[in-house]
């Protein structure tokens, strides 16, 4: 098992050299000098040279490069362009509001995907069956976007039950962060989200996934409950529940278990919308500005910290299996 | 299964319950919503921002977001305030000033009762630093030339001299600036943010955490930075002019306008900046009193580039495309009545400005007579003029209307976007290379009122590439006047000069001119001596406003 964790961490090294590598070609064939984008709509000629001698864009191409993979293995990104501030800060400034989000809806999915899934597999035919497969396909095809803002008409100005928007102002910081901090004085990490402000966002990034999960776990499901093993269960007078929880469902994970990790790529993406229609402070706004912006270290800082989250939820899903079923050992 | 799972829910709200509560902070509950529609609790005034402000260095500050903070906790030598609807510069830091005849020397005479936040008293010597500040080569400012008219400032700027020879501190309380030559606008500029006074001792701190928390002299001091969550500022007790009303500011970032209009009428706004395009007939009739609109110092036009055929020395072209088009459709129709109809540079309540440039020019027969003496009958023999604009819906309803009135002549268009970014790329071209973007959209508002700033800015032959003037226009008579009226010192005839000069730019068609802006806001009925500034909403003063809590919901606020 350690081995494998180690291999798959050096896996990771590449990974996040090829990301880097790409990404450097896509920034430098997008149209769009990041020089005249710091320098505003009208710029003196003089200042733009000033702007790009200062962050290296002056020199030829492959000398750029081996720049900035050099900074990348000292861990040292440039400043933000924009922002004038190490790029760890303005990611690190993001981090809390992304993780309470995306953790929170990719669990919500999986309670829900699972609940729903079984639901389906255990009354197979039935009318709450099909309501189970319409209701997971409504989903799956139902744009973040849109949902998120019938959930603010709905829930907040129609039944007045929630806030509309925003990450409030909990001043309540997960333990230890609070020592971080930046030039000013002022906590690098954000505090953590109001609850209540919380619901909104989190409930409709996580339907899509929902939708996933519950179809996922029920036909999965339904095979497990073919086998003879359950079949003997049964035969030895167990009751349905026991059969079911017990027995069926740990067999019938796997599969569900590596869409999560799928999906939860997927639902960094979705976040985005979600973040922009709720005025979330995440990772996923600060990133789509930092495109639109030409931000090129935020890009850069932002993309490979998603890379590797990926890979390491993706490896944690890999690891899961075993304890799911001992029978998987990973040599 | 189950009995793990439920550990593990346990565990992770565990982690999100039992976190350490943050260092303890004054100001009343953070973001205090109003009970069911009211003003909030706490005092502060909750302002939409569409994203973080990109800098909070005043020399540094070029963009609105930016503006709308740096402007209420920065206060510079002179301020504008706004009266009967028009910008007039007053005093701030400085009580009063004199200006020599020759309009070369401003002499300044500071306020003894100036206090920074910090708690120290500003003084002439904090005039001199800030002001080096804004022109040292190695911040690079982007808003130097607010300054660069100061005697020497050029050489400094260029790092040729060690001090900027027109700048001189009489007193504690006496500064002397001198100009190269005269110009007239020059108080306008110093009523700009990069012309702010700031304590040395903050700004040169080795953490450099002014950038994270600037302090000045201005109405609010800095209180506390959610990146993109909300900023808040706190009145300044010690502020020369009084504590301002309200117990501070809280600006709350939301980029979705459609979901900020629904956090203000569910309470937890008191002010909208914006309000989503098509929505504004809406609205107005939804929340009686509180939609606002007032006229904006800025001109929204689509570009010729007068170096690039087709337009290249094509009088009568140009001439057609501004009769083609029907800005009275466009204002009433697709802008619903917030923006007028513009057919010249300067827009209403800008010095210079023609009424006559307010009237539209529509008509279809004289443009398709122009276009045939311009020598392509019904548009025969026109090479497919591409238009380019940056990705936004609103930019894409105007280009649609005009691609379709131009249809209606003759002439075919072909509509292309892209974002900001490249469209900066496509457009500007550099100071000796043409770019290859013959028409293209664009728009400027005043960084401070007059006419200069858009007729030298856009117009004349030093800017042109990525200094402001992309369309590459150039007529003698006109560069001439605006030359002249640069120098002239009586206001009467520097502006008969610029209006001769707009006549030129117009006749000229040195753009395909569309209408005057209008600025917008949602404000509520509780808020109380909000003066709508020209500027736009940003550059309101904030120091006079205040909340009226018995103020009847719906009924009009001013």
């Amino acid at each position: 098992m350690f081995a494998f964790i180690v291999r798959r961490l050096i896996g990771l090294v590449v990974v996040l050299a090829a990301t880097a590598t790409l990404l450097f070609a896509l920034m430098k064939a997008a149209p769009g000098d990041p020089a005249r984008m710091i320098a505003g709509q009208t710029a003196d000629p003089k200042v733009l040279e000033r702007v790009r001698a200062e962050w290296h864009l002056d020199e030829p191409i492959p000398k750029q490069y081996l720049w900035w993979m050099g900074q990348l293995v000292r861990l040292e990104l440039p400043s933000s362009y924009v922002q004038n501030r190490p790029v760890s800060d303005v990611l690190a400034n993001k981090v809390v509001a992304t993780a309470t989000l995306a953790i929170s809806a990719i669990l919500l999915a999986f309670v829900l995907g699972v609940l729903a899934g079984v639901v389906g597999a255990v009354k197979q035919g039935t009318l709450l069956d099909a309501t189970v497969l319409t209701l997971s396909l409504v989903w799956i095809s139902t744009p973040v976007f849109w949902l998120g803002l019938m959930f603010i008409l709905l829930f907040s100005s129609q039944l007045g039950w929630l806030p509309t928007s925003g990450y409030g102002d909990s001043n309540i910081y997960l333990p230890g962060l609070l020592h971080f901090r930046d030039a000013s004085g002022a906590p690098l990490f954000q505090p953590l989200p109001e609850l209540g402000r919380l619901v909104l966002p989190a409930l409709s990034l996580a339907l899509l996934s929902t939708g996933y999960f519950a179809r996922m776990m029920r036909s999965s499901l339904l095979e497990v409950i073919r086998q003879d093993y359950i079949r003997t269960a049964a035969a030895k007078g167990l009751s349905r529940r026991v059969i079911v929880f017990k027995h069926a469902l740990r067999n019938s994970m796997i599969p569900v278990l590596t869409i999560v990790g799928i999906n939860f790529a997927g639902l960094l993406g979705g976040a985005v919308a979600t973040e922009y229609v709720f005025a979330w402070p995440g990772l996923g706004k600060e990133l789509l500005n930092a495109i639109n912006l030409r931000d090129y270290p935020v890009v850069m800082g932002g993309v490979l910290s998603i890379a590797t989250v990926f890979v390491i939820v993706n490896l944690l899903v890999d690891v899961s299996y075993a304890f799911v079923d001992p029978r998987i050992r990973h040599e | 299964m189950t009995t793990r799972l439920a550990t593990c829910f346990l565990a992770l709200s565990t982690l999100v319950l039992a976190g350490c509560p943050g260092p303890p902070r004054e100001g009343g509950p953070a973001i205090a919503r109003g009970a069911d529609d009211a003003p909030p609790t706490d005092g502060y005034f909750r302002w939409r921002l569409r994203e973080n402000p990109p800098d909070l260095d005043p020399a540094e500050s070029t963009d609105t977001m930016s503006g709308a903070v740096t402007l209420n906790v920065n206060d510079g030598l002179v301020e504008f305030v706004v009266v009967d609807g028009q910008l007039e510069v007053a005093p701030a830091v400085a009580e009063s000033y004199e200006i020599s005849e020759d309009g070369k020397v401003y002499d300044f005479h500071l306020r003894n009762d100036v206090y920074f936040h910090n708690g120290r008293r500003a003084t002439a010597a904090d005039v001199d630093y800030s002001f080096h500040r804004t022109l040292d080569p190695e911040l690079n400012s982007e808003r130097d030339w607010v300054l660069l008219n100061i005697e020497g400032a050029r050489a400094y700027r260029e790092g040729e001299a060690e001090r900027v020879s027109g700048i001189e501190v009489l007193s504690d309380s006496h500064v002397r600036l001198t100009l190269s030559e005269p110009f007239a606008p020059f108080l306008g500029l110093l009523c700009m943010e990069a012309a702010s006074v700031i304590p040395k001792e903050v700004y040169e701190d080795p953490n450099r955490g002014y950038l994270r928390h600037p302090v000045g002299c201005g109405p609010f001091a800095f209180q506390e930075w959610q990146q993109s969550n909300f900023l808040k500022l706190k009145a300044f007790d010690q502020y020369y002019q009084g504590r301002p009303k309200l117990n501070g500011i809280t600006y709350r970032f939301i980029e979705n306008l459609v979901t900020a209009v629904e956090e203000y009428k569910n309470g937890g706004l008191d002010f909208v900046d914006e309000v989503p395009p098509g929505q504004r007939r809406l609205l107005a009739e939804q929340l009686p009193g509180q939609y606002h609109l007032w006229p904006q110092l800025g001109v929204y036009y689509f570009a010729f580039n007068h170096q690039l055929p087709p337009f290249k020395d094509n009088k009568k072209l140009r001439q057609a495309f501004n009769l083609a088009v029907d800005r009275q459709y466009i204002c009433e129709k697709l802008q619903e009545g917030k923006d007028k109809p513009a057919y010249g540079i300067l827009p209403p309540g800008l010095p210079g400005h023609r009424p006559e440039s307010e009237k539209d020019p529509y008509d279809p027969e004289k443009a398709k007579q122009l276009l045939a003496e311009a020598g392509y009958p019904n548009g025969e023999g026109l090479p497919e003029i591409v238009f380019n604009f940056n990705t936004n819906e609103g930019h894409q309803r105007v280009a649609q209307q005009v691609q379709q009135d131009l249809a209606a002549i003759g002439v075919k268009i072909t509509l292309r976007n892209t974002d900001w970014g490249t469209y900066l790329d496509l457009v500007e071209g550099t100071a000796e290379e043409n770019s290859t973007t013959a028409f293209y959209r664009m728009g400027w508002i005043a960084d401070y009122p007059d006419p200069d700033n858009f007729m030298t800015v856009r117009l004349s032959r030093d800017y042109w590439g990525p200094k402001g003037n992309y369309s590459r226009f150039f007529h003698p008579e006109f560069e001439r006047l605006i030359t002249e009226a640069r120098a002239e010192s009586d206001q009467a005839k520097r502006i008969a000069l610029y209006r001769r000069a707009e006549e030129i730019a117009v006749d000229e068609a040195a753009w395909l001119f569309i209408y005057y802006y209008g600025e917008e806001a949602l404000i509520k009925p509780w808020v109380k001596g909000y003066e709508k500034s020209p500027q736009g909403d940003f550059a309101t003063r904030m120091v006079g406003v205040y909340f009226d809590a018995s103020a009847p919901s719906g009924a009009s606020a001013m």
